[in-house]
């Protein structure tokens, strides 16, 4: 009996010993594992680094003689990563994918963890076979839990919702209201620097005032009723030094903005056009109008104002001189796509 | 310093009316420079324990129970801003009959909505750039408790998870003054892997006193 067990038997190890050592050559040709930027000691790192591999291993090896149940060497997991891990091979096999993996190890509450390390789940579908796994260890390097990294399917309803009913850009949005405030206090501060620096050195500003006089000759002048609206076309140097002068003036200036609209230009995504109703009050003097600003917000800290109008709202009458749709909107002016200098690289050393 | 001291040491209910309602600022005599300054000083000089930190809306109500893509894992609807992803809903799992608030780093996404609506401890710290008036950009650490600490009782807190990714998830919180009309926004990135550290960390930026108030039309349709 012994005898015939005996050569039974012996085949039958050979042929096994044969595909578990096969599946360790075929697993360390394919499958590396490093950890990179340890903050731990190298023996620490180097005892971890193995545990991975064996782990990884011995779910090659269980998966190539169809095991149902994984097999791992004492020592490499605790006893809670044995149990995930047996309850996750009950549902499917994880292959390993051959790869060359480089993992940060990051610290956490209970030891260490490695993310990203890639597995196929054998019983999944094809869509949905290639995963993450992520490793945790215990502060002595043992596995102490194997998880699948965050599957991403379950955010699906939660991103669906998002993009389905809100707008893409709403936190620009509020970026544009909080810049706008911020353009509205620093008038009221009579903040130049501030100014200086939110309009284009190329800004288009237009000005509309009420005058009294006859329209000239050269066009400046357009009839609108019974009253006059002269609209003059500045540079940003002149209406800063302008504005310079109205601060010098008046001790006292009150800006309010109301019925703000914001707009995004169809094609250039970077720029906005902002519409509202100017309440301004420098001493004395009392007006209303609508300002139209059209803002560059490529670069979100430093918007940049590229085109500035004002019209009355009112004449001196009290007749409404200028509708909201008078006002210009963001398809009135041709703007060219900005002309960005490319980031030079870095010439290699 | 003393002044931003005083302000600390006063109530809640008193801070926030006073040092952060742009509206008011013609009562107060405070403007956007001021009330921005003013709030970075108490957010950063604010000691706050994770005992102090207040926990919104504990108690669930099951009628608004909706399912997720995950058994056992259910979203409570709550009150919306404007839209419906932004929100005061967060997330429960089903355990023995209770349902608890998911918390850990297996639910990220959840355990952030959760703790930007308040309805688990803030145990995030925000490494934050506060963008304040005139194009300012000031830096800080701070809990994310300490929003709560100083603008819950004046203010409410709607959260959005915007976009997630497998590294990645991005958030942002709106605080609402109701009374005042006018909004704070938290903008949050943080790993997705980052419930898992020690200290959980995540990069924010701040934006205060945002009037709502006068807005017609903040969107093209």
């Amino acid at each position: 009996m012994n005898r015939l067990s005996h050569y039974l038997l012996k085949p039958l190890l050979f042929s096994l010993l044969l595909i578990c050592g096969s599946g360790k050559q075929a697993f360390s040709q394919d499958v590396n594992f490093k950890i990179v930027d340890a903050i731990v000691q190298e023996s620490l790192k180097a005892k971890m680094e193995s545990n991975v591999l064996q782990l990884l291993e011995a779910m090659t090896v269980s998966h190539d003689i169809r095991s149902k149940t994984i097999r791992i060497k004492s020592g490499v997991c605790t006893p809670e990563a044995v149990a995930e891990l047996s309850l996750i091979w009950k549902n499917s096999n994880l292959v390993p994918v051959p790869s060359n993996i480089k993992a940060q190890l990051l610290k956490t509450k209970s030891g260490f963890q490695v993310r990203g390390i890639p597995v196929d789940i054998v019983e999944a579908e094809d869509s949905e076979k290639r995963q993450e796994i992520t490793i945790d260890f215990n502060p002595i390097g043992t596995i102490s839990s194997i998880s699948i990294s965050m599957d991403m399917h379950r955010y699906e309803k939660i991103m669906a919702e998002a993009e389905k009913s809100l707008p893409l850009d709403y936190e620009r949005r509020q970026i544009i209201v909080d810049f706008i405030e911020n353009f509205r206090t620093a008038y009221n501060r009579k903040d130049l620097d501030f100014l200086k620096a939110v309009y284009s050195d190329n800004a288009l500003i237009i000005t509309g005032r009420l005058v009294k006089e006859k329209p000239n000759s050269d066009g400046m002048f357009k009839s609108l009723g019974t009253s006059k609206v002269e609209y003059m076309r500045q540079t940003k140097q002149e209406y800063i030094k302008s504005l310079a002068g109205i601060f010098k003036r008046n001790k006292y200036l009150n800006i309010r903005f109301e019925d703000i609209e914001v707009m995004k230009h169809p094609k250039l995504h970077s720029i906005y056009s902002v519409t509202l109703k100017q309440h301004w009050q420098a001493g004395k003097y009392k007006d209303t109008g609508w300002l139209f600003l059209l803002i560059d917000f490529h670069d979100e800290d430093n918007p940049l104002i590229q085109v500035r109008t004002w019209q009355p709202e009112k004449n001196s009458q009290g007749q409404i001189i200028t509708k909201r749709e008078d006002v210009p909107n963001i398809s009135t002016f041709l703007i060219k796509k900005p002309v960005r200098k490319p980031v030079r690289k870095k010439p290699a050393k | 310093m003393r002044q931003t001291l005083i302000y600390i040491t006063r109530t809640c209910l008193l801070t926030a009316t006073i040092l952060t309602a742009p509206t008011a600022l013609s009562q107060t005599k405070l403007d956007k420079y001021e009330a921005d300054k003013i709030i970075f000083n108490m957010i950063t000089n604010t000691d706050v324990s994770l005992s102090d930190a207040p926990v919104l809306f504990p108690e669930i109500c099951i009628d608004s129970l909706e399912a997720t893509n995950e058994k056992n894992i259910y979203k409570v609807r709550g009150k919306t801003y404007k839209f419906p992803p932004i929100s005061q809903s967060f997330y429960v799992i089903k355990e023995r009959k209770r349902y608890v608030p998911l918390n850990g780093e297996k639910w990220p996404v959840e355990t952030l909505q959760n703790m930007l609506t308040g309805h688990i401890p803030s145990t995030l710290q925000l490494s934050l750039s506060h963008h304040q008036y005139g194009g300012k950009i000031r830096n800080g650490n701070i809990p994310l408790a300490a929003l709560f600490q100083i603008f819950s009782s004046q203010m409410d807190f709607y959260a959005c998870i915007n976009d997630v990714t497998k590294e990645n998830i991005h958030a942002f919180l709106i605080m609402h003054h109701q009374g005042m009309d006018y909004i704070h926004m938290l903008r949050i990135d943080m790993p997705s892997n980052g419930f898992a550290e020690k200290n959980p960390t995540a990069k924010a930026d701040l934006y205060t006193n945002i009037p709502q108030d006068n807005i017609k039309r903040l969107f093209d349709e």
